[in-house]
């Protein structure tokens, strides 16, 4: 209460001061006489009861209109923003300054593309224009208005007035030209997603860091407050209604609204209705084991980043609102997205993913949760507390295995998606193995480059862009999208050893079945990886095992096997030591006679890496053993005896604990000892 | 003749062109898989490559002993 007073006190102060100015400006033509109809719409919209705005209300009944809104704005110049609400400016890039120079001459550069924005005739800026390549996702992303963030950083760095009277003209030019439409909108300017982006990421961060700045004109700021209702409303009725990750992004907007302009009546509705449906969400769209349903490390970490977020904003104010549960869930996401990181810090290429750096990204949650182990994990073992257990981790919903060594730089780190399709943002890659040396990536998923339809999408998307095994050219059958209940898939987590294994199934015809697929990886601590592929088939069939490589090494055929190198002389074996005799072949940066060897770490790049592609051509049933490691397969590591009955096996292996024994029977794996 | 004979004429033709459908597929299979064939993988080959073809010919020989009646239904719609 008494903190509530001296705001009180102090805006009327404020308001006092400003309110001499205000008589002295010029013959300029008012906001109120400008905009009459949207000043009549803030005000009907705005709760001038609240304490903060007695003043505003008082110059609002004794008919000064024109007064009031100036109060108004000079209120909101001055408004307190508490540090949970105040989105911190994304770290620079070392070129911001550039970035931000080419946006004051509508020179734009998203995702790795650059472009001049073209004008209309009446001289506004062209939102809409379909950027360099034609892509809607261009026109998209120029409506998430993210150019603002380097222009705020260069504004905050050099002082110059040019950077932020740039986003003045943007908001002015854009608010002025995109009225909400009154329906579920797929246009770049107001699909929902990017009318949440935008209010999110662009336009809070101008509010919070430059609302107090002259420069940043009172009638930006005026349409700034005019069009947060009209998002807030928009995000609350025309949502993705569908649900993935853009539900939750509109909603979380929706709630920050309510919170930053409480001002609005309608807020405490918009947070009630907006809190609600996000912790509906939770549930409904991560697994219990953490793992976001569309199971791409990109879209976990947006959707990880909306929780925190949301937690953060309602331990401020409405700590009340937040269920033991879904903090409990939040935290098994972000425990997800820390365990599943690389040695060198990076997540996992899969599905839809651009490369997102986990460890950087923790240092939020690390707080928030006071989780030592995930400080460890994101110093890789510099600071906070080791991991309990395995370094290993199996999640059950997600069929994500991840194999390691360690926690440390120089740790080896293998992931083996054996899990669902995904919810969405999907690609073919069932089966599919990735593999780094300590901070170097070898066996790699290719990424995803972009989503626009065509023989590049196909080729990131399909078998090839994946270690996987195509049947006749053809990927196996796609597994269920969404499970309801964990796979029951095979896995023997030890200290010596890691086992995994699943299963893909490839379209037969109306007389039989097709193939069968069963890839076995079995990880030996500090030694390497055994693959083991069994196909169940009757007749010919082609098989095509392919292998892709990290543009960083270079690649040469060795013996039945392939010598990846690095670096400074490092190397690794991708060996076959057992199966039947095949072709190989190798590319880097293919276009014909199919797209190949490719690789993409981020949306809109794209890079030569080496692809390699074993073909084998059998009758029957048959079996490809793998081993792939630092050093050459050594006869003396292990003995396998198999194919006795139907394929199975029995291994003998020499670890650094002694002998394992393990075994197949009846298709269950067990260690003997 | 009469709307009837024709019916069990038609299911006839569908009984036997099932069946030998299915023949077709279960010899091409056995000769496909015969070149390497595998006795350790006899269950699987037994279930993935004649069950289907099987029930194609049973399928078939069902209509053909059916045919009458199925055909006498039929002349009735």
């Amino acid at each position: 209460m008494v903190v509530r007073v001296i705001f009180i006190l102090f805006f009327a102060a404020l308001q006092f001061s400003s309110a001499t100015d205000s008589t002295s400006k010029g013959s300029e033509v008012s906001l109120t006489e400008k905009y009459p109809e949207l000043v009549e719409n803030l005000f009907a919209q705005l709760d001038l009861n609240a304490p903060v705005l007695s003043l505003v209300k008082k110059a609002e009944a004794s008919g000064d209109r024109e007064g009031a809104l100036e109060l108004l704005l000079i209120y909101y110049r001055g408004k307190y923003i508490p540090p949970e609400l105040s989105p911190e400016l994304p770290p620079a890039r070392e070129d911001f300054l550039q970035l931000a120079e080419d946006a004051t001459e509508d020179v734009f550069t998203i995702q790795s593309e650059t472009f001049q924005q073209p004008r209309k005739e009446d001289g506004s800026l062209d939102w809409d224009h379909l950027g360099p390549k034609q892509d809607k996702e261009w026109a998209w992303m120029m409506n998430r208005h993210h150019h603002f963030n380097y222009l705020l950083t260069a504004y905050r760095e050099t002082e110059d007035s040019v950077y932020l009277k740039t986003i003045s003209d943007h908001l002015i030019d854009w608010i002025s030209s995109h009225p909400p439409p009154n329906r579920l909108s797929f246009s770049t300017a107001w699909r929902a997603l990017e009318a949440a982006r935008r209010l999110v990421d662009a336009w809070l961060p101008v509010f919070v860091n430059v609302r107090k700045d002259q420069i940043l004109s009172d009638e930006a700021l005026f349409l700034m407050l005019t069009s947060i209702p009209q998002h807030a409303e928009y995000l609350l009725e025309h949502y993705s209604f569908w649900g993935g990750n853009h539900k939750v992004t509109e909603k979380m907007a929706v709630a920050i609204c309510a919170l930053i302009w409480s001002e609005f009546k309608d807020s405490e509705k918009w947070l009630n209705q907006s809190v609600s449906v996000i912790e509906e969400e939770l549930f409904k769209q991560t697994y219990p084991d953490g793992s976001y349903k569309e199971l791409a490390n990109h879209y976990q970490k947006v959707v990880a980043e909306n929780y925190l977020r949301m937690l953060q904003v309602l331990t401020w104010k409405a700590r009340d609102r937040i269920r033991p549960e879904t903090r409990e869930r939040i935290e098994k996401v972000w425990d997800y997205f820390a365990c599943v990181s690389r040695p060198s810090g990076f997540g996992p290429l899969n599905s839809d993913s651009s490369l997102e750096h986990n460890h950087k990204l923790l240092g939020d949650a690390i707080e928030f949760f006071e989780r030592e182990d995930w400080a460890f994990i994101a110093s890789r073992g510099e600071e906070g507390d080791e991991p309990e257990g395995s370094p290993s981790r199996y999640y059950p919903w997600a069929g994500h295995a991840i194999m390691r060594s360690g926690w440390d730089a120089q740790a080896v780190w293998a992931f083996f998606d054996i899990g669902p399709h995904g919810s969405a943002h999907q690609h073919y890659d069932r089966l599919h193995l990735s593999v780094s040396f300590g901070e170097q990536d070898v066996l790699v998923d290719s990424g995803r480059y972009f989503y626009k339809p065509g023989p590049f999408r196909h080729y990131f998307r399909h078998g090839p862009g994946h270690n996987i095994v195509q049947v006749d050219g053809q990927d196996s059958k796609r597994p269920p999208n969404v499970i309801d209940r964990p796979m029951n898939l095979q896995r023997l987590l030890t200290q010596s050893i890691d086992l995994f294994e699943g299963e893909v199934n490839f379209s037969g015809t109306a007389a039989k079945d097709g193939v069968r697929h069963k890839r076995t990886v079995i990880y030996i601590r500090d030694e390497g990886w055994l693959v083991i592929d069994r196909f169940v088939s009757f007749g010919a069939h082609e098989y095509q095992t392919h292998w892709n490589l990290h543009p960083g090494c270079e690649v040469e055929e060795q013996g039945e096997g392939l010598l990846a190198t690095w670096g400074s002389g490092d190397s690794a074996h991708v060996q076959l030591i057992s199966g039947a005799a095949g072709k190989w072949s190798v590319v880097k940066g293919q276009m014909e006679p199919e797209i190949r060897g490719w690789y993409s770490r981020a949306y809109n790049e794209r890079e030569p890496a080496y692809s390699t592609r074993l073909v084998q051509k059998t009758l029957g049933p048959h079996q490809n053993i793998w081993w792939i490691g630092a050093d050459v397969f050594d006869d003396n590591l292990m003995s396998i005896r198999s194919g006795e009955q139907n394929g199975e096996f029995e291994l003998t292996i020499q670890t650094s604990d002694g002998e394992i024994e393990l075994s197949e029977e009846d298709g269950r794996w067990r260690i003997e000892n | 003749m009469s709307r009837e004979e024709f019916s069990v004429i038609i299911c006839r033709v569908l009984g036997v062109g099932f069946s030998a459908a299915g023949f077709i597929h279960l010899v091409a299979n056995i000769v496909e898989s015969a070149w390497d064939f595998n006795p350790n993988y006899l269950g699987f080959f037994l279930l993935t490559q004649c069950l289907r073809p099987s029930l194609w010919i049973l399928g078939g020989v069902v209509v053909y002993a059916l045919s009458r009646m199925l055909g006498r239904q039929i002349s009735k719609w």
